[in-house]
């Protein structure tokens, strides 16, 4: 059974969840706490009953006890107003629904967001692989670190938010991108670690070249496994982007698999969308 | 209503424009919207406007400041402008702040629609006799002759040479040395503008006589609004005057007239201001393109805040939104700063395509002169209450929120989940009745077309009885130009239909880049899809929602009939459907609009109103409303497709005004007769 954590909910709401989900999914009703790890639940809904400012930092917080899952978070609005709430998409809620929606459609809706994800297919793991491992190798050589991958999901909404992100650009036979996204306090340790320098030190310019080498090298590696199958791609310089919880975007209509890791507690994203020629063909 | 003829409406709010355009319209002035402040600049620069009228916000800007950037730009000041205002709006406007910065008058809706008229006509007449007064002074104040004089010295006159937003070259006699103060005259329709700068040079001619000198005003703003009324009028020209250029103050070294003008200037701070007017994107190696926002610039320099990293002395690029367009700035980082974690880049670039990047410059200029005014940053009361805002409209325009429909981000969450056999891979596109999504079937290993139905049809009971009996008659349906129903399901809730993949474009979309699909070309897909759609009427189906956007051609150039979602079964002994209405308005037949009793004979006017579209690139009724485009297909006669464009065959023209007829009974009775007329 599905787990929905109900959070800062009034209670007609909660009843109201209850109601028309408990059947469904198990709903675990907590108050809001910035350090919690939700990765254990499968919905977040979060009450969307206040100031601007108090839902876009919880928001914030909850997006980084995610951790790079694949977790919709909601928000629920005691009333139908949804216009002037727009704002907490940039911060990574997959949708505003309010209680007031005729209950039917607002199950179906929030059953809509617990379907699981699809599997990969096989020719799909046949290139996810090789970022999978390359990955692993790659932060064992450069900063003897044991990363634990998670899993992969296919990324559906503007949902993964991250502070510091490398980006590679791939072209040839197939075509595509490769994403590195982390939060900013693995970012700091990776670097210092890389780059043998003390995290305080860490300047702009040890961030470009530390991310960027390390998606450069990660691709890199994948490529050299992929030079034998239709995969056969070239690497555009690497780009770094900074910015708090920012979104990498994508072509329309690109399927992006989201390949999860840890570092200890910590964890980081790998997103990949890559796309054979012949990948018709190959379906 | 004499010379005046168009009317400007700028608001971000369509209610606004829909009543005005309404209002105006009806009295038969010419309404032009315009929904940012780019928009209306372009409007003003490309049409001769009269009036503008303006809402409360535009997208970009609050409508106070597009007034404030009018009235301090000469050229466009002396346009009427009137505010236009909802009345629960009432209370956010200041209506004392709008009247001292300018504007007419302040209107505010609902309210007779002749009263409204009546003001703005007054308006417009006021106007007229005052320009008709004006006009008399108005040869002189394009000359760009101007007076100099030093401190305490008699005025010396001159003509302006080339002019930049900071100083000037002027052909004059007038005698001094490099580093005097000096002042000049201008004199402008309403009266004389002394702008006060310093002599950077001297040219001397032939005879080592003074031919001309070259002053930089700093930011003198008086010389601001004489540099943008001289621009205004065409005055902006980098003609270089004759001579060489000497610097007197204690140096020998001589210069070129271009030369000794491009002193950096101080450079202009953004970070206090209300918004940043222009978005900047910079890109590495050509290909990524990130948001920026300006922080502070110069004429040679620019400190960006972007998300974008990158190496000191590495190239950067510029993309900068003009009124005229947009421009491709090269510049080189020279520092990159990361203050703080949560905030992205600054970084700062030395501009090295100077020429392009002074366009940019000057455009800055001119809207920070209105956005960094004193009131606007410090300001009193009724400003403050802006300021606010206009940081919201920034975070909105760098990073624009999608303004997704709910219904919009249910489909989209369901991309990468499973249903059934299914796997939903990609949105397709999203109507009414639901989405359409690329999915792959996991048993069968290969693509097909999901179509999900809307949570707000399927939560229904009386809808999902009728879509599972309705599915399982169109699930039959098994023709070349018909796309397939491989399954109907229901997974948590969530209606669905799986049908065959059809890759290739729609006509819609072959509309929108051919505009016309050529004769030939058109009566192919039409013979095809009279075929497909003869085998749906064998098996008493009607499709009802036939339109350029579910004929499908795929890239093998054969066509399919898609999206079956409205078809309806006729009733049993019956060659009728009784209609709850279905369909698209363009497209939709008399019969279907009136709620009738339809047949195939609706389908075959849709046919005709779509190929009508397809051969013409219009709908064969046109409207700014649903009613008005439905009360058309019952009442008026479309124009002929060979009237409209005469290398349409008028057989072809004949054939689709008789698929359009507006009794079915006038119309083609089978889709074989239209198959024998074509």
């Amino acid at each position: 059974m599905s787990k929905i954590l109900v959070n800062d909910c009034d209670n007609p709401t909660i009843n109201a969840i209850t109601n028309f989900m408990s059947s469904k999914a198990e709903i675990i009703n907590r108050p809001f706490s910035r350090d919690l790890d939700i990765t254990e639940f499968d919905m977040v809904l979060l009450g969307a009953d206040g100031d601007r400012e108090t839902i876009l930092d919880k928001l914030k917080h909850i997006r980084y006890g995610a951790r790079f899952r694949n977790i919709p978070i909601l928000l629920l609005n005691p009333k139908k107003s949804r216009d002037q709430k727009q704002f907490p998409f940039l911060t990574g809620a997959a949708s505003i629904l309010s209680i007031e929606e005729p209950p039917e459609a607002l199950a179906q809706m929030l059953q809509g967001y617990l379907m699981p994800s699809r599997q990969p297919k096989k020719f799909e793991m046949e290139y996810l692989t090789p970022f999978i491992e390359s990955t692993k190798q790659v932060f064992s050589t450069m900063g003897s670190m044991t990363t634990n991958y998670k899993g992969v999901y296919f990324k559906n909404d503007y949902n993964l938010l991250g502070d510091v992100s490398g980006i590679i650009g791939l072209s040839g036979n197939a075509e595509g991108m490769v994403v590195i996204t982390f939060y900013w306090d693995l970012a700091q340790k990776i670097i210092s670690s890389i780059m043998g320098v003390e995290e305080e030190e860490i300047s702009p310019e040890l961030i470009n070249d530390g991310v960027g080498e390390l998606i450069n090298m990660i691709s890199g590696a994948a490529k050299r496994y992929l030079s034998e199958s239709p995969y056969l791609f070239q690497l555009s310089l690497p780009t770094v982007f900074v910015g708090w919880q920012h979104e990498i975007g994508h072509p329309e209509k690109a399927s992006v698999a989201v390949l999860m890791f840890d570092i200890e507690e910590k964890s980081f994203a790998i997103q990949v969308s890559l796309t054979a020629k012949d990948q018709q063909n190959r379906r | 209503m004499g010379s005046i003829k168009t009317i400007l409406i700028a608001t971000k709010h369509q209610g606004v424009c829909r009543v005005a355009s309404k209002i105006f319209g009806s009295e038969g002035y010419a309404v032009h919207p315009a929904r940012t402040l780019r928009n209306a600049l372009v409007e003003i620069s490309s049409s001769s406007v009269d009036l503008i009228v303006c809402g409360i916000d535009l997208e970009d800007i609050p409508g106070i400041l597009f007034l404030r950037y009018l009235k301090n730009d000469p050229l466009r000041e002396a346009i009427p402008f009137v505010f236009l205002i909802h009345q629960r709006n009432q209370e956010r406007f200041d209506v004392d702040a709008a009247l001292s910065l300018g504007a007419e008058d302040c209107l505010f809706y609902p309210a007779a629609a002749k009263q409204i008229i009546t003001k703005i006509k007054k308006i417009l007449a006021e106007k007229q006799s005052q320009n008709k007064m004006q006009n008399g002074s108005s040869a002189q104040s394009s000359r760009s002759i101007v007076e100099i004089s030093s401190i305490n010295t008699a005025w010396v006159t001159g003509q302006i040479v080339n002019h930049t937003h900071h100083g000037t070259m002027i052909e004059t006699a007038y005698e001094g040395k490099s580093g005097d103060t000096v002042k000049l005259k201008y004199l402008f329709p309403e009266g004389v503008v002394v702008a006060v700068g310093k002599l950077t040079h001297i040219l001397l001619g032939d005879q080592e006589r003074p031919v001309g000198i070259g002053v930089n005003f700093g930011r003198d703003e008086n010389w601001r609004r004489i540099n943008r009324f001289l621009k205004s009028e065409g005055k902006e020209g980098r003609t270089k005057l004759n001579g060489k250029s000497k610097v007197t103050a204690g140096s020998d070294t001589e210069y070129t007239n271009s030369e000794s003008l491009e002193e950096e200037v101080a450079p202009v701070d953004l970070t206090q201001a209300p918004f940043w007017p222009v978005t900047i994107e910079t890109p590495n190696d050509g290909n990524i393109w990130m948001p920026g926002k300006i922080l502070r610039y110069s004429d040679r320099k620019v400190l960006v805040r972007t998300p974008l990293l990158g190496k000191s002395g590495n190239d950067i690029y510029m993309k900068c939104v003009l009124i005229q367009g947009q421009i491709i700035v090269k510049g080189q980082i020279e520092k990159i700063t990361l203050d703080d974690l949560k905030m992205p880049a600054g970084i700062e670039v030395v501009i090295t395509d100077v020429e392009k990047w002074h366009q940019a410059f000057d455009f800055l200029n001119e809207l920070t002169d209105t956005l960094l005014s004193e009131e606007n940053i410090q300001g009193g009361k009724s400003q403050c209450r802006y300021d606010k805002r206009n940081m919201e409209t920034l975070v909105l325009a760098q990073k624009p929120a999608p303004k997704k429909d709910i219904k919009f981000q249910f489909y989209e969450s369901l991309i990468g989940k499973q249903m059934g056999n299914y796997e939903i891979v990609a949105l397709l596109g999203a109507g009414a009745m639901g989405g359409v999504f690329e999915g792959w079937d996991l048993a069968l290993e290969r693509s097909v077309a999901l179509k999900i139905i809307s949570y707000e049809l399927s939560s229904k009971k009386e809808f999902v009885d009728m879509f599972f009996k309705e599915a399982r008659y169109i699930s039959q349906l098994n023709h070349f130009n018909i796309s397939q129903v491989y399954y109907i399901g229901k997974e948590n809730d969530i209606l669905y239909y799986a049908m065959e993949y059809v890759q290739g474009e729609n006509l819609a979309e072959m509309i929108k880049r051919e505009v016309r699909i050529p004769a030939e070309k058109a009566i192919d897909y039409l013979l095809a899809a009279c075929q497909g759609l003869n085998h749906v009427w064998g098996r008493k189906i009607i499709h009802r929602d036939i339109k350029p956007a579910n004929i499908m051609v795929t890239e093998e150039g054969s066509v399919k009939i898609v999206d079956f979602g409205v078809a309806q079964q006729y009733h049993i002994g019956h060659d009728q459907c009784m209609e709850n209405t279905a369909g698209s308005p363009p497209y939709l037949s008399p019969e279907a609009i009136q709620g009738q009793t339809i047949d195939h004979r609706s389908d075959i006017y849709s046919l005709g109103a779509t190929f009508y579209h397809v051969l013409s690139g219009v709908p064969p009724f046109l409207g700014r409303t649903v009613q008005d485009i439905l009360s058309q297909h019952l009442s008026v006669i479309p124009q002929r497709l060979k009237d409209r464009h005469t290398d349409i065959p008028a057989g072809v023209s004949d054939v689709i005004e008789k698929m359009l007829a507006k009794a079915p009974s006038d119309r083609f009775q089978t889709y074989q007769e239209i198959i024998n007329a074509l």
